[in-house]
C-alpha cells in the first residue's frame, strides 16, 4: 500500500503542481529552500475549502470553512462531508444471514491541519507537506430501513503534499477513514482551499 | 480585487444552478392534475440458488412499516401501483451457498413536477425504482 502511494499519489500530485506552475522547473525564477519549523507569526485569514476523499470503492465530497493562519501555517475548520450516492453495503446480521442495504454516510468534522513548507518561489508560492486530523461524527442512513447505521465519533488522520500560492492551497495525500468493517480505510485525499481576506501587497 | 472576482464567479455558478422559474414553452404537453398513484418498480437479480425469490413489500420501512404483500418471483422486474405521498420499502431474500442475503431498499413516492409558464406540470410516467439487485 505504501509503495502504491509513494509511486502513484505523489506522481499525480507533482504532475498537478507542475502543470499549474511551469515556472517550477526553472531555477532562474528563484526557488529556494525555507526552514519549515522556523519561528512564525500570527496571520489569520478566513478560508473556505472543498475536498474529496476517495478509494477504489468509495467517494466522499466535503465542504468547509474556518481559519487559516498563513504565518504559523496551520488551519482549523468546520467541515461537512458526505457520500453523494447510496452505496450497497453487506452487513452480517446472524450466522448465514446478511443484509444488503443502500447506505449514505455523512461526516461532520473539525479539521486541524499543520503544514511544513520546504521550498518557496515567486515570493509567495510554497511547496511542502501537511499533516491533519479530522475529529468528527460519522452518521448516515439506509434506504427503506430506520436506524441501523453505526453512528460514532472518530478521528481520521491524514498526511500528504501541499502547494500554496497567494490565495489558494492544494493538498493531495493519504487519509485513514474507517467507514465500516467491510470497507478499506485507505483513501486518497484531494483538498482545495481559498483564503478570502488576504490584502493586496 | 481577486477576492471579489472569486466571489462573483462563485455567485454566477450558484445562479446558473438555480432553477429558472421564467422558463416557458407553450408547446410543451403539461399535465396540471397531480397524480394520486404512481408505479413503483422493483429491480431484482436472478437468485443464485435458482429458486424463486421471496419478495416482501412494505408501506413504510421494512423494520417498522406495514407488510403490504409477500410473493415469490423469478422475474427481474415487479411493479406496484401505489398512492403518492407515502414511504415504501421492499426486501428480496436471495439464497447463495447456504447463506441468505436480504436486499433492502425504500424511498418516498412523490409526484414530481416542473414549472412551465408558471404552471406545475406533473410527471405521470416517473416510477420510483427500488434497487434490490445484488451487488
Amino acid at each position: 500500500m505504501l509503495s502504491f502511494f509513494h509511486n502513484y499519489t505523489f506522481r499525480v500530485f507533482f504532475l498537478i503542481v507542475f502543470a499549474l506552475n511551469p515556472f517550477i522547473y526553472s531555477q532562474s525564477q528563484g526557488m529556494y529552500p525555507v526552514n519549515p519549523i522556523a519561528n512564525g507569526y500570527f496571520e489569520p485569514h478566513f478560508g473556505i475549502r472543498a475536498e474529496s476523499y476517495f478509494s477504489a470503492e468509495d467517494i466522499f465530497v466535503s465542504f468547509g470553512m474556518g481559519m487559516d493562519d498563513l504565518g504559523w501555517d496551520y488551519s482549523a475548520s468546520l467541515n461537512f462531508g458526505f457520500r453523494p450516492y447510496f452505496k450497497k453495503v453487506l452487513i452480517k446480521e446472524a450466522e448465514a444471514l446478511y443484509y444488503q442495504f443502500r447506505e449514505k454516510l455523512y461526516f461532520l468534522s473539525i479539521d486541524l491541519e499543520k503544514r511544513f513548507f520546504f521550498l518557496e518561489y515567486e515570493g509567495e508560492k510554497k511547496l511542502g507537506i501537511y499533516t491533519q486530523g479530522k475529529f468528527g461524527y460519522l452518521f448516515g442512513d439506509y434506504r427503506g430501513y430506520s436506524g441501523g447505521v453505526n453512528s460514532r465519533f472518530l478521528i481520521s488522520p491524514s498526511a500528504g503534499a501541499v502547494w500554496q500560492a497567494k490565495n489558494v492551497r492544494i493538498g493531495l495525500g493519504y487519509l485513514h477513514l474507517e467507514t465500516s468493517d467491510q470497507s478499506s480505510p485507505n483513501h486518497i485525499e484531494l483538498k482545495l482551499n481559498f483564503f478570502l481576506n488576504k490584502p493586496e501587497k | 480585487m481577486k477576492n471579489l472576482i472569486f466571489l462573483f464567479s462563485f455567485g454566477v455558478v450558484l445562479l446558473a444552478c438555480k432553477k429558472n422559474s421564467d422558463d416557458c414553452d407553450p408547446n410543451m404537453i403539461c399535465y396540471t392534475e397531480k397524480p394520486d398513484s404512481l408505479y413503483i418498480e422493483l429491480r431484482l437479480s436472478p437468485n443464485p440458488s435458482g429458486d424463486p425469490i421471496e419478495v416482501r413489500f412494505f408501506i413504510g420501512n421494512v423494520n417498522d412499516g406495514e407488510l403490504y404483500h409477500t410473493f415469490f418471483t423469478n422475474s427481474d422486474r415487479e411493479y406496484f401501483h401505489m398512492p403518492v405521498g407515502q414511504k415504501y420499502a421492499a426486501e428480496a431474500r436471495y439464497k447463495e451457498n447456504g447463506n441468505t442475503i436480504v436486499a433492502v431498499d425504500g424511498d418516498r413516492l412523490e409526484a414530481e413536477y416542473k414549472m412551465n409558464c408558471d404552471l406545475k406540470c406533473y410527471e405521470w410516467n416517473e416510477d420510483l425504482v427500488l434497487d434490490l439487485e445484488l451487488k
